[in-house]
């Protein structure tokens, strides 16, 4: 494969920003090396070729300084960067850049937890900051506040809550729980949010005055993230959490519609998930030890396989928090509300306990990290994945719809559905995890065009994706398409005025600068 | 300096670097201004030094390739090799050229580790510790029979 380069840079430019890149942080944090540094820096997992999102260099600053003097050569230059923070966007992406040639702009350097306030409960943090490292520290220094982190939870706090990704504590919607954010715009100009200067409560109050910009950093390409304010839940003084299995596969329209007056009055007060039975047999088990056939795995061995796992065809997981009298009168609402689903069972720690998928599940709503939920590439092998992510209603008829729609195509292209809906206040985010073998070209290809066909039958019943793999960014962005693109026509006459020369991870979420847009 | 740019894999013929006369850098676009002081106090700062091997592993490693239930490649390489292939830091069979290999290249559902998640010098302590703790416990297992 030849050198990756930026589009319109020949060698010799390339060279010549690298060279003033190395000056300003060193050659120790300058990656050019295709096949022994840069290999690290492309998606394992996506659908098509390597190559479609290599980058030519990565660069891995340590401080704000470094990084507006990074922008200021490839402003000159006019190359683009890619902005990563830990880099684990697997499913959607990981390190990767949308376009070959980019220059991947690395923060994990840049991993100082600035401040953890316990009183009020908040974090401040540094792009490179993994939910890890904010876990451990809190552990270290005995606060008593929870964080609350993705699955699987190698991933970091700004990089997950500009995604718009979601965990599963009472805080689970990440971007609800930011507040505060310091962002380098194109021409270096840094910009801070929230509450101006050095008031006690710029990590408390979000708005500050004006309009609130930081939800424009969010899944764009307007400005660097460099620091993020994101509030911690206190430890509560107790913690229950429970799984509802469900017999049937109609069940999924009784538990959504059932749960979805507790959530919306927070007795379910966390994000809660109806996971299906593949989902949470793949935590201890793999597809080849109940099915070798070719395709979907039949209903014969699903049956089976609930069986012998003590699974339902649904299992809904939440939990409650609090006093133990508020946490007993909770449960015995939702007992009584889940109770009356035909075949519905309660379970809890003292049988479930030691079941790899009721314990990463209990971990995570208590915001403990863990790694359990990466058993999902063990189901086919191979590891590829990515994920098909619609927002639907907690509606259970809606619900049903989109999991039908999905399952079926999924059939057709041979592949098993395995999915969760993560139940959030009002909304639902529906995670299609799309499995196959990396090492099969073949089966790639069909994922590709299985993902292709979704997006449109998505938008032929309404619905939109939350997020998205490189692959599919352009596509998607397209499928927001009404009143003639007026949403993606706003959204580039903004790229247009922050980042003129177009360097900032073009093409994501499908906004272009204006120099790319023709050829994109 | 610890290699030249690019050279071997070039698209175009002889290409000079960067001290030729067109790549001399001019005026960066961004005006030199006083940057933002951080507001509240830092409260960690782990400096780039190498961690050890034992923190690498249990930040990056353990996750997947502890032992017990609920680790994805322990669960994997069960099945896939022997039971006493699962667990790696309990394995003899490893080298550090193989480890390094694996880290930063990746293999079927496990993802390449970057530079910047761990380092050339923490990668070299990584697989010397999971090396050791492999032989340690061997020999206990041994001292066992």
């Amino acid at each position: 494969m030849n050198k990756p380069l930026p589009q319109g840079i020949n060698l010799e430019q390339f060279n010549g920003a690298i060279a003033e890149i190395i000056k300003i942080i060193g050659d120790e944090f300058v990656f050019t090396d295709d096949i022994k540094e840069l290999r690290s820096y492309r998606d394992p997992y996506n659908t098509t070729r390597d190559e479609d999102f290599a980058p030519s260099a990565a660069v891995a600053p340590k401080t704000l300084e470094q990084i507006q003097q990074i922008l200021a050569v490839v402003n000159q230059y006019k190359i683009p960067v890619w902005t990563i923070s830990t880099g684990k966007n697997f499913a959607y992406g990981g390190a990767a850049p949308r376009k070959p040639g980019y220059i991947v702009l690395d923060l994990k350097r840049m991993n100082r937890i600035i401040e953890v306030n316990e009183k009020h409960g908040y974090a401040v943090v540094e792009p490179g900051v993994s939910y890890y490292d904010l876990y451990n520290y809190i552990q270290e220094k005995g606060y008593k506040l929870w964080i609350d982190c993705a699955a699987p939870a190698w991933g970091g706090i700004v990089g997950n809550t500009s995604d718009h990704g979601a965990g599963y504590t009472p805080y689970g919607d990440h971007l609800l729980m930011q507040c505060g954010m310091q962002v380098v715009l194109a021409d270096g100009t840094v910009v801070e949010t929230g509450v101006a200067g050095d008031s006690k409560a710029s990590s408390l109050y979000k708005y500050g005055q004006g309009p609130w910009v930081d939800g424009l950093f969010t899944q764009s390409n307007f400005g660097v993230i460099t620091r993020m304010g994101i509030w911690l839940m206190p430890e509560p003084p107790g913690y229950t959490p429970f799984m509802v299995t469900l017999p049937h596969e109609q069940d999924l329209e009784l538990i959504t519609d059932l749960a979805q007056p507790l959530k919306l009055n927070m007795v379910i007060p966390n994000a809660a998930t109806t996971v299906d039975l593949l989902w949470e047999a793949a935590m201890s088990h793999t597809k080849a030890q109940y099915y070798t056939g070719k395709g979907p795995m039949p209903d014969s061995a699903r049956k089976k396989l609930g069986a012998d796992l003590g699974l339902g065809v649904w299992n809904f997981y939440a939990a409650v928090y609090g006093p133990p009298p508020i946490m007993k009168n909770n449960m015995d609402l939702i007992r009584d509300t889940f109770s009356k689903i035909p075949g519905a069972e309660f379970h809890y720690d003292d049988t479930r306990k030691g079941t790899p998928g009721w314990d990463y599940r209990v971990e995570l709503m208590r915001g403990k990290p863990n790694m359990t939920e990466f058993s999902l590439l063990n189901w086919v092998g191979g590891g590829g994945h990515i994920n098909f992510s619609p927002i639907s209603a907690v509606d259970g008829k809606d619900s049903y719809r989109q999991f039908d729609m999905i399952r079926k195509r999924a059939h057709e292209f041979g592949f098993d559905y395995i999915g969760e809906f993560l139940v959030g206040w009002r909304d639902q985010h529906h995670i299609f995890m799309l499995m196959f073998d990396r090492m099969n070209a073949e089966e790639k290809k069909r994922a590709h065009d299985l993902f292709d066909v979704l997006i449109d039958d998505a938008a032929n019943h309404g619905y939109g994706e939350y997020r998205t793999h490189l692959s599919f960014m352009d596509k998607i962005a397209d499928s927001y398409g009404w009143n003639d693109s007026a949403l993606l026509k706003t959204q580039h006459k903004i790229k247009d005025e922050l980042d003129p020369n177009g360097i900032l991870s073009p093409g994501k979420m499908g906004i272009w600068p204006k120099r790319m847009r023709d050829d994109s | 300096m610890k290699r030249p740019l690019i050279t071997a894999l070039i698209i175009a013929g002889t290409i000079s670097l960067f001290g030729c006369e067109q790549t001399e850098p001019s005026k960066p676009i961004v005006v030199e201004k006083p940057t933002p002081i951080v507001s509240a106090p830092v409260v960690q700062t782990p400096k780039s030094t190498a961690r050890a091997g034992r923190v690498t592993y249990e930040l990056h490693c353990a996750g997947c390739h502890a032992a017990g239930l609920g680790h994805a490649a322990t669960m994997k390489l069960k099945l896939a090799r022997a039971e006493d292939m699962a667990v790696l830091v309990q394995r003899t069979d490893l080298t550090s050229a193989y480890i390094s290999h694996i880290v930063r290249d990746g293999l079927l559902e496990m993802p390449p580790f970057r530079p910047t998640d761990i380092n050339d010098e923490e990668l070299e302590s990584l697989a010397q510790y999971m090396i050791e703790q492999g032989k340690a416990y061997k020999q206990q297992d041994t001292n066992n029979e």
